[in-house]
């Protein structure tokens, strides 16, 4: 997995949740995100990462390095796993 | 201007239940298609918001009993005036058998300021400690919501002190005034909604007299 895509997530969700040290094993829901929160998380991600993303997949892997993996292995196309995706979708 | 008053409107016409996925259209037009108005007042940030593919999907899980991992089947009840679906409330920050934080939307100004509000927190609120065996429930309302501060008034909470919300969907942090409920003092709260209830339905103005019969019509 490549950790361009750990990064976004947890910069996302650290950005949601107010916790500027998330950590990879950090989990969404227990840091006080919500559904609402998952959704607004999960857009932000379509954007910045080009795809289109299923909230249940956030709910199935709600700390970040377990999303950022399902991600790379379930949406992301190969090409994009790499660090060339830090900067795809981000230009809006 | 005030809602018009709904003729024969009795506490039993305005209820909770379950969110169903027939509520989902209700809530996306609230969301995404009312007046800007209501939102700029509360600080709300359109922009903010999830897409609404996103929104729906997940209203369709909640539909399906339960959003989040963390909280165990689901945190959304409909509101309901004569069987339709006019508003919801909502609970986050739930933590089971301990505390949760309590929200209301009403989507349409015509269904504001008829006391629906009053009934529906009571009914939602007695929902909500059982699903989630809670202690208590808390309201950050904000400031400007006075509306939402009076219910609370005629129901009997009692402001706790002054805070601040902030979320993503808020344009700024929002000052609140900070509101709590333990499940012991339902049953005090559902007398006090009563109460309130009769005085309201004494000051509405009389319904008015049938028409007069006119000869030739």
């Amino acid at each position: 997995m490549a950790p361009e895509v750990e990064q976004i997530v947890r910069e996302v969700f650290a950005d949601l949740l107010g916790k500027p040290d998330l950590a990879a094993t950090d989990d969404f829901f227990v840091l006080g995100g919500t559904s609402l929160s998952a959704a607004i998380a999960v857009t932000r991600l379509e954007k910045q990462l080009g795809a289109t993303i299923s909230l249940r997949l956030l709910m199935e892997n709600p700390r970040a390095g377990d999303f950022a993996a399902a991600l790379s292995r379930k949406v992301l196309p190969p090409e994009a796993r790499g660090h060339e995706i830090s900067h795809a979708g981000a230009t809006d | 201007m005030p809602a018009r008053p709904i003729d024969g409107l009795t506490i039993d016409d305005i209820d909770v239940g379950d969110f169903a996925v027939s509520d989902i259209a209700g809530v996306l037009d609230y969301w995404y298609r009312s007046p800007p108005d209501n939102f700029l007042a509360l600080g709300l940030c359109r922009e903010a918001l999830p897409s609404e593919s996103c929104m729906r999907e997940m209203l369709e899980m909640a539909a399906e009993g339960g959003v989040s991992p963390a909280v165990p089947g689901s945190a959304i009840l409909t509101i309901r005036l004569r069987g339709e679906a006019i508003g919801v409330h909502e609970l986050t920050h739930v933590a089971a058998r301990s505390s949760g934080m309590m929200h209301a939307h009403i989507w349409n100004r015509s269904h504001r300021g008829l006391g629906i509000g009053l009934v529906s927190y009571v009914k939602a609120m007695q929902k909500f400690f059982e699903r989630f065996d809670l202690k208590q429930i808390v309201f950050e309302t904000p400031e400007a919501n006075i509306g939402a501060r009076q219910i609370k008034a005629r129901l009997g909470i009692a402001p706790q002190g002054r805070g601040s919300i902030k979320l993503p969907i808020l344009s700024r942090p929002l000052p609140t005034i900070s509101y709590r409920v333990l499940c012991s003092e339902i049953p005090i709260i559902e007398r006090n909604m009563r109460a309130a209830w009769q005085q309201r339905q004494a000051k509405l103005p009389a319904a008015a007299p049938p028409e007069a019969w006119a000869p030739g019509e």
